[in-house]
C-alpha cells in the first residue's frame, strides 16, 4: 500500500475501573513528521501514550506500524516495535553510570560465560552520546549530571533502541530556553533520518515551533488533527476545552499609586542562591518575577517564607521589620506561598478534599482550650470554598490524587487564600493545568486582587507573566537585573536581560 | 565556594566513620591479645563464622536490590532442624542437603512473592514468616531441645583439607562466584539497577518480578546450605537456633559499604564486613562478655553503622551540589 501512514493507530479504547478514558482514539502519523499532541488533563494523552510504549494494554482497536499489525502487550514489545519513550519523569539509574544507562536493556555479553562486555558498552553508549551531542564520558555516574544532559542521555537510551518511534512527554518542562533549543535541533535531526516523532506539550509556542501537525485529545476523544501552518492557538484552545473562551486573561484591576503604602519590602536579600535580591510590593499590586530556571526566583520567596535560611539581607512585612523568619511566623503576619511542586508540598495527596483545605485553618474551626473540630463549621467552610473556587470533583470527600492537575491546584490555592492572607505568593501558579483551569485560576486571582490581596507570582511563561502583572522583575543570579511596568514589558526585553545579567 | 579545611576533615570522617572505627579496634586487638592472630584460632574462627558469612551472599544480594531479609536466623533453623529429621530417617548427609536446601528455597520464595509480588514491606513480611519458620522449627525438634548426633554427620562442618575446614573453603569459592556474578553478568547488573530505580527497570523492559524471585531463590538456597553446615559443625540442633543471625548479616553487609536503600554496594565489601563482623563477634567472646551485654553491643554497632552510611550519603550529596554551584 503506498502512502499508508507509518503509524497508524486505529480505534483505540481503554478504560480504568469502567470508566472509558480512551473512546475510538484514530491517529496516524508519517515517518519524518513531527506530531504534537495537545489536551487538556485528564484529555487522556498520558494514557494513550503508555498504550503505546506498553505500560498498559488496549482493551480494543489496532496498532499498525509500517503497514503490520502490531501487538503490544508490555514494554519490551514496544521495544521490539521500535517505540521509546522519553518520561517527562525521567526514567534513569542515578547511581549507575551513564553507559549502563544506556545499554541497560541490551547489555553487550561475550565469551564462553556471557560475562558483560564493559568495554564494548562503554564504547557503544560513548557512540550514542556522541549522536546527540552530549559531552560527557560515558562512565561517569549519572547522577553527576544535570538534568538536562540526562534527559539527552535517555534520548541516546532511545536511539541506542533503534527506536522508529519516537514519543516526547514535555521534555522542556525542566530545561531552560537555550536547552530547549538545543533540545529542539537534535528533534529536528530525527525528523529528517525519517523517524516518527508525537511531541507531548501544554505549551503552544513549542508546537507551532516544531510540529507538522497536530492533533487535539478531549475527554478521550480526538478532536481533530491540523496542520500547525493553518493553526491559531485560539483554535486550539477552542478545540481543548471544547468551547470558545471569551477572554482567557481577566482584565486587571488598575495598578496601584506611586503613594500606596508597600506591604512587603526586601532589601539585599543574601544566601547560597541570592546576591542582593531587593524590591517591594504594593498593596494591591501583582509583581511578577520572571527568570530562567535556576535565576533565583523561587529561591527567593523560600527565603521571605522562612523556608531557606538567609545570611544578610532585610524582610519587613508591613512596614515591620522581621528579624527571623520562620513558615509559621510568616503565616502570622498574613504571608501565603503556594510552592511550585503541589504533589510533595502543596497537598497531602492521600487526604481528601475537606482535610486537605482546612489544615491551615483548622485552629480556627476547633473549640478554643479542648481543640476539637466542629464539624458542621468545617463542612459549612468547605462547601462556600468550592463553591467559590469553581472546584471540580464529585465531593468534599474525594481524595485530591485522583482530582486533575488543574483541580488540584485550586485545591491549593483555595486553601491559602481561605487563610486571608495580606500577601499570596505563587510559585509557577499554573504548571501542568490545561487551559481551561489556567483561565479560571486567573479570574480567581483578580478577583481577589480586586478585594486587597497583594500577589506575586514567579513564572517561566512569558505570557502568564506579561498578562497577569502589573509590575515584571527580571531575576538573573540571585537579583533583579530589571524592572518594567506592565506596558513595556515585552518577551525580548526580559528575554534579553535574562541572558545577559551581568552587563546591565 | 571554598572548602575549609575543616569541612574537608569533616568530610573525610564522615565517609570513613566505620573504616576507622574498625581501624581502631583491630588495633586494640593487636595490643591487648596477640593470641588473637594465631593460625589455630583463626581457623576455629573462620569455620565458626562459616554459616553466617555464606548468608550475607544473599543478605547482601537483597540489600542491593532495596530490601532485607528479618526471616534468615529462623530459615537457618529450620535447615537445620530438617538436615537432622531426615539424617535421622536416611542416615545420608546428601540428602539432608537437597531437603534443606529446599524447604529453605520454598520459604525464600514465598518471602519473594509477599514482598515483590503483593507489595508488603520487606520488613514486615519476613518478621511474619520468621515468627512462622521457628515455631514450626521448634514444633519438629520437639520436647528434647538438643539432638547430638553420630560423628560421621559431622563431616561437612568439620572436615580438613591441608588442615583447613572445606566448609571454609567452599565459603571462599562462593564468594568468589558471587563477586565475578555481581559485577559481570546481566544478572548481578539487574540486581543494580533494580535497587537503584525499579521504575526504570520496568520501562526498560526487564522481569522486575522475576529478578528479585530468583534473587530470593539464590539466597534461599545459601541458607539451605548455611544450615546444613551449620548443625554438621555443631553436631546437633539446639532450641532458637540461629537466634539473630540474620542482624550479624545486615551488620557485616552495612560494615562492608552496602547501602541499606539499594543500589549502593558491592560483594567485595561485604567480604570485608564479614571478616570484621566476626572477628569483632569472637573478641566479645574471648573477653568473656555477658549475654546481655553483648547483645546491647551488637545493637550498637548496627544503629551505628547504618547512622555512618545515612550521613555519609548526606555527605556526599553535599560535595556534590558545592561542586555544581561552584
Amino acid at each position: 500500500m503506498e502512502n499508508q501512514a507509518y503509524l497508524q493507530i486505529n480505534n483505540i479504547c481503554k478504560s480504568f475501573f469502567g470508566v472509558p478514558i480512551l473512546k475510538n482514539v484514530s491517529i496516524s502519523i508519517d515517518a519524518g513528521e513531527i506530531h504534537g499532541l495537545l489536551g487538556g488533563n485528564g484529555a487522556g494523552k498520558s494514557t494513550l501514550m503508555n498504550v503505546l510504549g506498553g505500560i498498559y494494554t488496549k482493551d480494543s482497536g489496532d496498532i499498525f506500524i509500517d503497514g503490520a499489525k502490531t501487538n503490544i502487550r508490555n514494554a519490551s514489545d514496544a521495544e521490539k516495535a521500535g517505540i521509546s519513550f522519553i518520561h517527562q519523569e525521567l526514567k534513569l539509574f542515578g547511581l549507575r553510570s551513564v553507559a549502563e544507562n544506556i545499554e541497560i536493556s541490551n547489555l553487550p555479553t561475550s565469551g564462553p560465560f556471557g560475562f558483560v562486555d564493559e568495554k564494548k558498552k562503554n564504547s557503544d553508549a560513548q557512540k550514542w552520546l556522541d549522536m546527540v551531542g552530549l559531552n560527557v564520558k560515558s562512565k561517569v555516574r549519572l547522577g553527576e549530571l544535570s538534568i538536562a544532559q540526562q534527559q539527552l542521555v535517555e534520548i541516546a537510551k532511545a536511539l541506542s533502541l533503534n527506536a522508529k518511534i519516537m514519543i516526547f512527554d514535555e521534555p522542556t518542562s525542566s530545561l531552560t530556553a537555550h536547552e530547549t533549543q538545543k533540545l529542539f535541533e537534535i528533534i529536528r535531526g530525527f525528523k529528517r533520518e525519517g523517524r516518527c516523532i508525537i511531541y507531548i506539550s501544554h505549551k503552544f509556542d513549542e508546537i507551532f515551533q516544531i510540529c507538522d501537525r497536530v492533533t487535539v485529545l478531549r475527554n478521550g476523544e480526538n478532536a481533530g488533527t491540523l496542520d500547525v501552518k493553518n493553526a491559531t492557538s485560539d483554535e486550539l484552545i477552542r478545540m481543548i476545552i471544547g468551547r470558545k473562551l471569551n477572554q482567557y486573561f481577566p482584565e486587571l484591576p488598575p495598578a496601584p499609586g506611586e503613594n500606596t503604602p508597600a506591604v512587603l519590602e526586601v532589601k539585599g536579600l543574601e544566601n547560597n542562591r541570592l546576591n542582593g535580591m531587593s524590591f517591594d510590593l504594593k498593596k494591591g499590586e501583582i509583581l511578577g518575577l520572571f527568570g530562567l530556571v535556576g535565576a533565583g526566583k523561587s529561591e527567593t520567596v523560600r527565603a521571605i517564607f522562612g523556608i531557606d535560611k538567609l545570611s544578610g539581607g532585610e524582610i519587613a512585612v508591613n512596614g515591620q521589620k522581621v528579624k527571623r523568619m520562620t513558615p509559621k511566623r510568616a503565616m502570622k503576619l498574613g504571608l501565603s506561598f503556594l510552592t511550585e511542586n503541589r504533589r510533595e508540598e502543596g497537598l497531602v495527596m492521600k487526604l481528601d478534599i475537606r482535610h486537605n483545605l482546612t489544615i491551615p485553618i483548622i485552629s480556627r474551626l476547633s473549640v478554643p482550650v479542648v481543640k476539637c473540630v466542629k464539624l458542621r463549621e468545617e463542612s459549612r467552610t468547605v462547601d462556600s470554598a468550592f463553591a467559590r473556587f469553581m472546584i471540580k470533583a464529585t465531593g468534599p470527600k474525594q481524595r485530591v490524587s485522583t482530582l486533575s492537575g488543574g483541580n488540584q491546584q485550586k485545591v491549593v490555592l483555595s486553601k491559602w487564600i481561605m487563610t486571608n492572607p495580606d500577601v499570596l505568593i505563587l510559585d509557577e501558579p499554573t504548571r501542568g493545568v490545561d487551559v481551561g483551569a489556567k483561565a479560571e485560576i486567573y479570574q480567581l486571582i483578580v478577583e481577589m486582587v480586586r478585594e486587597g490581596l497583594s500577589v506575586i507570582i514567579i513564572s517561566c511563561e512569558e505570557d502568564e507573566i506579561l498578562e497577569m502583572c502589573h509590575r515584571i522583575l527580571v531575576v538573573n543570579e540571585g537579583r533583579v537585573v530589571g524592572s518594567f511596568a506592565q506596558k513595556e514589558a515585552t518577551t525580548e526585553k526580559m528575554l534579553k536581560l535574562c541572558m545577559a545579567g551581568d552587563e546591565v | 565556594m571554598k572548602v575549609s579545611v575543616g569541612q574537608k576533615i569533616r568530610g573525610f570522617l564522615f565517609k570513613n566513620a566505620v573504616a576507622i572505627l574498625l581501624c581502631g579496634l583491630l588495633c586494640f586487638i593487636l595490643i591487648r591479645m596477640p593470641s588473637f592472630f594465631r593460625p589455630q584460632n583463626l581457623v576455629s574462627l573462620a569455620s565458626e563464622g562459616c554459616s553466617f558469612g555464606i548468608m550475607t551472599i544473599g543478605m547482601t544480594m537483597l540489600m542491593l536490590n532495596g530490601y532485607i531479609d528479618i526471616s534468615m536466623g529462623a530459615q537457618l533453623y529450620l535447615a537445620g532442624v530438617i538436615t537432622i529429621k531426615i539424617y535421622q530417617m536416611t542416615g545420608n548427609i546428601w540428602v539432608c542437603l537437597i531437603g534443606s536446601m529446599a524447604a529453605t528455597v520454598c520459604v525464600s520464595l514465598c518471602n519473594g512473592v509477599l514482598i515483590a509480588k503483593i507489595g508488603i514491606p520487606s520488613m514486615i513480611a519476613t518478621l511474619a514468616v520468621k515468627n512462622v519458620c521457628k515455631g514450626i522449627s521448634s514444633l519438629m525438634i520437639g520436647k528434647e531441645s538438643v539432638i547430638s548426633m553420630p560423628p560421621e554427620f559431622t563431616m561437612l562442618g568439620r572436615y580438613k583439607l591441608w588442615g583447613i575446614p572445606i566448609s571454609v573453603i567452599s565459603l571462599g569459592v562462593l564468594f568468589l562466584i558471587f563477586i565475578v556474578i555481581m559485577k559481570r553478568t546481566r544478572f548481578g547488573h539487574y540486581v543494580y539497577a533494580i535497587g537503584d530505580n525499579a521504575d526504570a527497570c520496568q520501562a526498560s523492559g526487564i522481569n522486575v518480578f522475576l529478578t528479585r524471585e530468583i534473587i530470593f531463590a539464590v539466597s534461599g538456597a545459601l541458607i539451605g546450605y548455611a544450615g546444613v553446615i551449620n548443625v554438621s559443625r555443631l553436631g546437633g540442633a539446639q532450641f532458637n537456633l540461629g537466634e539473630g543471625m540474620e542482624f550479624s548479616c545486615v551488620a557485616a553487609a552495612v560494615v562492608g559499604g552496602v547501602s541499606m536503600t539499594g543500589g549502593r554496594g558491592n560483594m567485595l565489601g561485604a567480604v570485608m564486613g564479614v571478616i570484621i563482623i566476626a572477628a569483632l563477634d569472637q573478641l566479645l567472646r574471648l573477653f568473656s562478655v555477658s549475654n546481655y551485654l553483648y547483645d546491647v553491643f551488637w545493637g550498637a554497632i548496627v544503629l551505628f553503622t547504618v547512622s555512618a552510611d545515612i550521613l555519609k550519603n548526606y555527605e556526599i550529596k553535599r560535595e556534590r551540589e558545592n561542586k555544581k554551584t561552584c
